[in-house]
């Protein structure tokens, strides 16, 4: 079989048009990382001493698992490489081989980032869930917030009552700790009296935020929704960049997974530049996601 | 030359090379508090990085040259990109 040329860069139209392709993709993704590290650098501060970007260990990214993501697709970028050598040296079973071990490194690359999502669903970091409001917010963005805050307030007040609901209030003075300090909290977000029956103030939500942080450190279990200055516009660049990195991840594991049925039965040089046009994409995943590593991780 | 020869010693250079350059970034970052030197040895590592999968996964390093014509302005693009793509609202954010 023959592969027609370009005429001018005399090179496949197959492998120019991939070129094509990936050229519309830089300016994709260069929108849109560029887009995330504006919004990060201009993200204002909430207020007098309060960090305007949330710290890793607050939004519970881990550098160590996007440095395994990092070694998974560089080594699968490797196996397509070797597949497709394999396939010009004529050697079927080993490029099958290889081409089925970047098939295995793609999917735990998503198995990766699976695990790291249902940890942040868990834990309630999502786009417009997370609540803002922590004390010495400026009146400003106190006022923004308003909404954002009594909502804040409702969605605590529920995880308190799921975690204190089988709990019998004689049982309270027992341990657990935890769930003690669920109730006590509970408490505090309802308007009452106390024992000389003067009227007790409900914590405001800035309050209730630091209170609930304050809480998640000393007993993580709990898993309360945290609350986090500029954490939704946070979580808005993570699952965008990430995400949309995972679904090109995905649908080039789709096309290799073809060519790896393909494989099968078809002749070698026929597949060969199949492979080679699917692997351009494929390393261009990669080096997105070399990108977008320091930019969610180390940044 | 149109097409690499396999070369696979040097492959496996720069795919160990990717790797060490992203090792070293985590204790190095990890030990530097947040500043321009900082930032400047990340994006250090991270171009690095690129130019050493791009030119051997990608083949570019054995690619016609005519085929930066198509890459080349992509990149300048992007860079103009980075510019045009600030809102008149982010701006007034940081006020």
């Amino acid at each position: 079989m023959t592969t027609q040329t370009s005429e001018n860069l005399n090179l496949p139209n197959g492998k120019l048009a991939m070129w094509l392709f990936l050229a519309t993709e830089v300016m994709f993704f260069t929108g849109l990382l560029a887009t995330c590290m504006l919004l990060r650098e201009a993200a204002p501060v909430p207020g007098p001493g309060l960090s305007p970007w949330p710290a890793h260990e607050t939004v519970h990214v881990q550098p160590w698992l996007g440095a395994i993501n990092t070694v998974l697709l560089i080594c699968s970028s490797l196996c397509v490489l070797l597949s497709h050598r394999a396939l010009l040296a004529n050697q079927a079973g080993k490029a099958r081989r290889w081409l089925g071990l970047t098939l295995l490194l793609g999917a735990a690359f998503l198995g990766v980032k699976g695990f790291e999502y249902a940890g942040k669903f868990q834990l309630g970091l999502l786009p417009g869930k997370i609540g803002e409001s922590v004390n010495g917010l400026s009146p400003q963005r106190e006022k923004l917030l308003q909404e954002n805050g009594l909502s804040y307030v409702r969605d605590v007040q529920e995880r308190l009552r799921a975690l204190t609901a089988t709990v019998k209030p004689e049982d309270l003075k027992t341990p657990p700790k935890e769930i003690q300090a669920a109730h006590a909290l509970l408490q505090l977000t309802l308007d009452g009296k106390d024992e000389k029956n003067s009227y007790l103030r409900p914590l405001t939500p800035g309050q209730l935020g630091d209170q609930v942080n304050r809480l998640n450190g000393e007993f993580p279990s709990l898993h309360l929704p945290p609350a986090i200055p500029n954490g939704n516009l946070w979580a808005s660049c993570y699952f965008v960049t990430t995400g949309i990195h995972a679904i090109h991840v995905f649908a080039g594991l789709v096309v290799l997974l073809v060519l790896f049925l393909f494989s099968l039965g078809r002749d070698s040089p026929r597949l060969a530049g199949r492979l080679e046009v699917a692997g351009l994409y494929w390393h261009f995943v990669d080096l997105v996601w070399l990108i977008l590593y320091p930019i969610i991780y180390i940044l | 030359m149109d097409e690499g020869k396999p070369d696979n010693q040097f492959t496996l250079f720069a795919t160990a090379g990717i790797l060490i350059l992203g090792t070293l970034m985590l204790p190095l970052t990890a030990t530097m508090s947040p500043s321009p030197a900082r930032l400047g040895i990340i994006s250090g590592v991270i171009f690095l990085q690129v130019i050493l999968a791009g030119a051997n996964f990608m083949h570019l390093r054995h690619e016609r040259r005519s085929l930066w014509a198509v890459i080349l302005p992509t990149f300048i693009l992007g860079g103009v990109l980075l510019f045009a793509l600030m809102p008149d609202t982010i701006l007034e954010w940081a006020k």
